[in-house]
């Protein structure tokens, strides 16, 4: 595993040879110089990105001669989510443990730029093929994410705008290692006593390193989706997935939940259907299984609009005590 | 601010460079102690005993010098170099350090370090693990490990280079920088402490071991544990459950070990140390399987092969609760009968 201070040594070194041609190219240097890291640091699992990446295109080449209305060519791209279960199979397969460093976010982002491809309405662009590639290695959200399509990179990549990195980058970058590092692993100790540091550890760690990617992706000139934002002021489970993972959360709307809900599946149960798909992403696990199912129910079912006053204040306390307890229970009860 | 990355570069750097000059590793005392050891200002000891956990808790070395003087009329410093787990290449670079420093011990008893624990496979032979036992160790250092190292072959479809823990080059770099890093990073608390190491006296000599269970024993010792009977029960499900790894000295599964076992014992025998090959036993084992030894004497020429087996045929063959703490050490009961076994032998190769 890529540890976060490791992740912003490679990306600083990757910065400096980017200085000798335009900001825009950068972005190859990244991809390039990501496909290197996991080569290094986790070979299986840069084989099998690359072998998604490969069947990508493969299926954008035949999808693509399918009609636009054609559902296979509308639902044809879903297969690559199969690949996810590499991160959870693999030593069954291959009867060892291997590093599964980045699979699941670059299997999402990969599958993503496809299926945006696929959408096009004018002829098949053959040279954004090459985005595919980026979104799978792309350095800075290699390890964490977050989740978007390579074309999004094309189109920061095509418009050419200047750097602009401000101080306020740098200091993002290090309130990303130090939440990473430091907090995270101090209340990785507290928890062993105290179980909801446990959950501030997770937050900590993940919050740190999504920090790191996207303010560090702006040194080279290319914005990233925001991960968080303000998570702990959320009032309804609505809001607190417009703040929290924001990224995911957002793909599986849109992806899962909106083809569900758009063929005859009613809100509630597309919603709980995209989440439970959330949870085993996670983890192939019955508690990741609890964990999205409860989350899609709250989704579905509970407030949309938060309430004034005490009403208000506790069901605050409830969102918080469920998702807390969901994730304790997820990744570290029985079931996990 | 367009310069931001280059601030952050040059912090970086300054970091590392200061964490590789102090090295203030955050490590356990053990590990940190062991090399200070290396480093004293003092002649090398006449015995060193070298080895894993087993060794820090079965051989006490002030006890071991003091029996030599007693028992025997030798005059004989002794120390003792326990690392956890069974490494077979931590110590390497510890002894070039040691033998630098303060020159080659008279007699060295070094512990076989294989690894008779199956679930251990995945970290046991994966040549380089910086964060744990070869912090210390110099780049040259590191390098020359990974050097022709063939590995282990367990029979895994895959080679053992693609497992999660295997490290290549580049990655044994990263890791080197990381830890320098920090190490700068936990240098101004080590500062504001008066630089004061934690290995002094005691810690040092005896107890360079984080469970400080042992290094006091004496002749008078009779170990009672707290709880018998429950300890008793424990132990014999553990005695019955336990599945040790087979010697298999000649066998694909030790490569890796024989080859960094040979490496150091190499480094010894230049500097006229004399050598002599011990194991300790696990909780169940009372002999040496037939044909190890003679498998051992073909590996590993002409060096000595000593082992306490005899022991658990005899007086500590039916006290488990005053033998072994767990399935793989000694208690202090035991650790009095080994050290013991060594203080006796120790006069035959002392030359």
């Amino acid at each position: 595993m890529i540890s976060p201070l490791q992740h912003l040594v490679l990306l600083l070194a990757l910065w400096v040879p980017c200085q000798f041609f335009a900001p825009r190219h950068s972005v190859h240097v990244l991809a390039v110089g990501g496909l290197i890291a996991a080569a290094f640091y986790a070979p299986i699992a840069a084989f099998v990105i690359a072998a998604t990446i490969l069947e990508a295109v493969l299926l954008v080449i035949i999808l693509g001669r399918l009609p636009r209305q054609s559902g296979l060519r509308q639902f044809g791209a879903y297969v690559l989510l199969l690949n996810l279960l590499f991160v959870d199979v693999h030593d069954l397969v291959l009867n060892i443990n291997v590093a599964t460093l980045g699979i699941s976010f670059s299997t999402i982002r990969i599958f993503m730029t496809a299926k945006n491809i696929l959408s096009s309405r004018k002829a098949l662009p053959m040279r954004d093929m090459y985005w595919i590639f980026v979104s799978g290695f792309y350095l800075p959200a290699l390890i964490i994410g977050p989740i978007f399509s390579g074309l999004d990179l094309k189109k920061q990549h095509d418009a050419a705008a200047p750097v602009a990195v401000s101080l306020r980058d740098g200091r993002m970058v290090l309130q990303g290692l130090v939440l990473s590092v430091l907090v995270a692993t101090a209340c990785a100790i507290i928890g062993q006593a105290i179980a909801p540091f446990l959950f501030l550890s997770l937050f900590a760690a993940f919050w740190g390193q999504s920090l790191i990617a996207e303010h560090s992706s702006r040194f080279f000139g290319y914005r990233l989706p925001v991960n968080f934002n303000h998570p702990w002021k959320a009032k309804t489970p609505q809001d607190f997935w417009a703040r929290w993972h924001k990224s995911m959360a957002q793909f599986v709307l849109q992806y899962i939940f909106l083809p569900l809900n758009l063929r005859g599946l009613s809100p509630q149960m597309a919603t709980i259907t995209a989440f439970v798909f959330m949870g085993l992403w996670h983890n192939l696990s019955l508690g990741y299984f609890v964990w999205g199912l409860c989350h899609g129910v709250m989704l579905a079912f509970g407030p949309k609009e938060p309430a004034e006053g005490i009403r208000g204040l506790l069901m605050q306390v409830g969102l918080w005590v469920a998702v807390i307890g969901l994730s304790l229970f997820a990744n570290y009860g029985a079931y996990s | 601010m367009k310069r931001a990355p280059i601030y952050l570069i040059l912090v970086l750097i300054g970091l590392a460079v200061l964490g590789g000059w102090s090295r203030t590793y955050a490590l356990a005392p053990t590990v940190n102690c062991v090399y200070e050891m290396a480093d004293l200002n003092a002649p090398a000891a006449d015995v060193l005993f070298v080895g894993t956990s087993r060794t820090g808790r079965g051989i006490d070395p002030v006890y071991v010098q003091s029996r030599l003087a007693d028992r025997h009329g030798i005059d004989a410093t002794v120390e003792r170099v326990a690392l956890p787990a069974s490494y077979p290449q931590q110590f390497r670079p510890f002894l070039q350090r040691y033998i630098e420093h303060r020159g080659a011990p008279k007699l060295v008893f070094f512990q076989l370090p294989y690894n008779f624990r199956s679930e251990r496979h995945p970290e046991i032979d994966v040549p380089i693990n910086t964060p744990r036992n070869l912090a210390h160790a110099s780049l040259s250092e590191l390098f020359s490990i990974r050097r022709d190292a063939q590995l282990n072959d367990y029979d895994e479809p895959l080679s053992r280079i693609f497992h999660r823990d295997y490290a290549s080059i580049p990655v044994m770099l990263m890791n080197r920088l990381e830890m320098n890093i920090y190490a700068a990073l936990k240098y101004p608390a080590h500062l504001m402490n008066g630089l004061t190491s934690e290995c002094q006296g005691e810690t040092l000599y005896r107890h360079n071991h984080p469970l400080r269970l042992y290094g006091d024993i004496t002749d008078a010792v009779t170990f009672v544990p707290e709880t018998p009977k429950r300890m008793v029960t424990r132990l014999k499900e553990q005695k019955e459950t336990a599945q040790y790894m087979p010697f298999a000295i000649k066998g694909p599964m030790r490569r890796f070990e024989n080859a960094q076992i040979l490496a150091t014992l190499d480094k010894l025998k230049r500097a006229n140390s004399r050598i002599v090959l011990f194991y300790l036993p696990a909780l169940g084992e009372s002999r040496i399987p037939v044909g190890v030894e003679e498998d051992i004497a073909s590996v590993f020429q002409n060096v000595n092969f000593a082992h306490p087996m005899a022991l658990y045929q005899g007086p500590l063959a039916d006290q488990l609760a005053v033998s072994f703490a767990d399935t793989h050490h000694v208690d202090n009961f035991g650790a009095l009968h080994i050290s013991r076994y060594f203080a006796d032998i120790s006069g035959n190769y002392l030359p």
